[in-house]
């Protein structure tokens, strides 16, 4: 008898061990994004001595602008007036606007700018429209390639607006046979930031001026900016001549098919651009669900290609397949140390406390280090968006972290310790549905003034978390692929 | 799906574009002097400064670990009081 108890304290011993092994294995695959991040941002001081600038000339080609356009009257004027103000030799530059079937203005607006710029800019007009902005593009691109004037093809949005020296700076890249285009640096270009406009300003300046370099460094590039890419002619060809148009993140499979194709992407950090960007949840919600869905189908569509540096040198290395993952199972692997934690908690609280408290120091040191290095890209970008750096992951989040990080600040004991504790450890996911309760409140009569508060205590971060979850489960369930269309208003400061 | 084990273009001379010759008339619109683009030198001098610009990022690097190191130094501090 002494013995049958004995074997079974011993079994239950193995299984609290193998138990406690598995949840730690939990918190440390979901610390693998933490852990990414911080090696993607290591390499972007290296662009400093590893950049495409030697390899450059004064390559000046016959450019090509297409702007794909569905009721852009308000923001076409400015953009089209802005590119023909470019510094770049004006009868090497040509404007087509692909107009989707607009029913604004956008047909007046666009004669009147035709008449203004006679054979400069060139109105494309499509009958029947709404089938997305890669089948507009292609409308565009078959006039455009019909013709042999067109040595290089820049594909931008109705709203972007290009600084005076940009375009050149992206074509002296081209000048190396090697490279099949560049793509540059898009800011929010709002005049008076606020609230929503403000996240997306810091995450466009931590997403493109920093990620950016260090994909320039590691040779592989996820995606060309949809309202700045600049082609060669025979980069478009060799893709086959069209946008890709079964996905709806065609920008990625354009930028994989370069590189696949045997071509460089490089980025063009001084090649300065402004966009305007959703100021509101539920806009800037539908914006990324068809990013993040695309990036879903990306995944899927390239499957052969992931971890395998026999398919691509850059796209299939270890660097890029880590990078890659971590955004996209960024909810996944919240949900993994969520439970990790909370399980350890349950099992062995000390335990649970002693693991808290050794790691939680490598995700605090992580985000002050991405905050900072990422404001020093474009310190003037940095100086109106610091709060929002700060506030990234919600206000709720940063207290955690400021209290995991000094335990001491709050005295509890007690249940409301076990509550608190277990509240910290929950946190990660539960920021989740909220940041979804957030667009539903945008919608609700009291939304106007509570929603920009909820953002901020919810955070960016997460927002961009449930969308990634939203973005699962629509592809799950094969939503159709809709293109909701960022309304533009004009916004942008010239 | 095919790989890639060498980059197209590899080898091909560089690509050039006509040098750009600016009529008076035109240049007068430039108010007399010669735009960036019509420059060689100039746009080799703009890639260079361009080049040397990126060296900042060895301050936002410094910085950064600055910022981190004074943290674990406060954090450090504050939990050994």
């Amino acid at each position: 008898m002494t013995g049958f108890l004995s074997a079974g304290a011993d079994v239950a011993g193995i299984g609290e061990t193998v138990l406690t092994v598995f949840l730690l294995a939990l918190v440390g695959i979901g610390a693998i994004p933490v852990v990414a991040g911080l090696a993607q941002f290591l390499v972007i001081p290296l662009h400093a001595v590893r950049n495409h600038y030697r390899e450059t000339g004064p390559y000046l080609p016959n450019v090509a602008v297409v702007i794909p356009a569905w009721n852009e009257a308000a923001v076409l004027p400015m953009s089209i007036e802005r590119l023909m103000g470019l510094d770049y030799p004006p009868e090497r530059l040509r404007v087509y606007v692909v107009d989707d079937a607009s029913t604004d203005d956008t047909p007046a607006v666009l004669a009147a700018c035709a008449g203004r710029f006679p054979g400069r800019v060139v109105h494309l007009r499509r009958d029947e429209g709404g089938q997305g902005k890669a089948h507009t593009l292609n409308h565009g691109l078959r006039e455009i390639l019909a013709d042999d004037w067109m040595e290089a093809l820049l594909i931008m949005d109705a709203d972007v607006i290009y600084e005076p020296a940009s375009l050149r700076k992206m074509t002296r890249h081209l000048a190396d046979p090697t490279v099949g285009a560049v793509t540059a640096y898009i800011r929010e270009g709002s005049r008076d930031p606020k609230g929503m406009t403000r996240f997306i300003g810091f995450d466009y300046l931590a997403a493109q001026a920093a990620s950016r370099r260090a994909q320039n460094v590691a040779g592989a590039m996820a995606c060309l900016a949809g309202g700045a890419q600049l082609h060669t002619r025979e980069n478009l060809l060799a893709i086959g001549g069209q946008i890709d148009t079964s996905s709806l993140a065609e920008d990625t499979v354009t930028t994989f098919r370069t590189q696949l194709g045997g071509r460089r992407v490089v980025f063009e950090p001084h090649a300065r651009v402004l966009a305007e960007e959703p100021a509101g949840v539920d806009a800037l919600w539908k914006q990324r669900l068809r990013w993040a869905r695309g990036n879903v189908q990306i995944t899927s569509m390239y499957r052969h290609l992931w971890f395998r540096r026999s398919v691509h040198p850059g796209l299939g290395g270890f660097f890029f397949g880590v990078f890659w993952f971590a955004i996209l199972l960024l909810p996944v692997a919240m949900l993994l140390t969520a439970t990790g934690l909370i399980g350890l908690y349950l099992l062995d609280s000390r335990l649970a406390g002693e693991v808290f408290g050794a790691a939680v120091f490598v995700p605090i040191a992580t985000f002050v280090f991405m905050v900072t290095l990422t404001m020093s890209v474009d310190p003037g970008t940095g100086r109106k968006v610091w709060r929002e750096a700060l506030l990234f992951p919600g206000a709720i989040s940063f207290v955690v972290l400021l209290t995991a990080a000094f335990p001491g600040l709050v005295p509890l004991s007690g249940t409301a310790e076990t509550v608190w504790t277990l509240f910290v450890y929950s946190w990660l996911v539960l920021c989740i549905p909220l940041a979804y309760g957030v667009r539903k409140l945008e919608g609700t009569r009291w939304g106007r003034p509570l929603t920009p508060l909820a953002l901020y205590l919810v955070g960016f971060g997460p927002m961009m978390c449930a969308i990634t979850v939203d973005a699962y489960v629509k592809e799950f369930r094969g939503a159709a692929m809709t293109w909701d269309k960022t309304e533009k208003t004009g916004r942008v400061a010239a | 799906m095919s790989a890639v084990h060498q980059l197209a273009g590899a080898g091909q001379p560089y690509r050039v574009s006509p040098p750009v010759v600016l009529s008076a008339d035109e240049l007068a619109r430039c108010g007399g002097r010669l735009p960036v683009w019509a420059d060689p030198m100039a746009l080799a001098d703009e890639t260079e400064a361009d080049r040397l610009r990126e060296r900042r990022l060895y301050i936002g690097l410094a910085v950064a670990l600055a910022v981190v190191v004074l943290l674990f130094l406060v954090r450090t501090a504050v939990l050994a009081a």
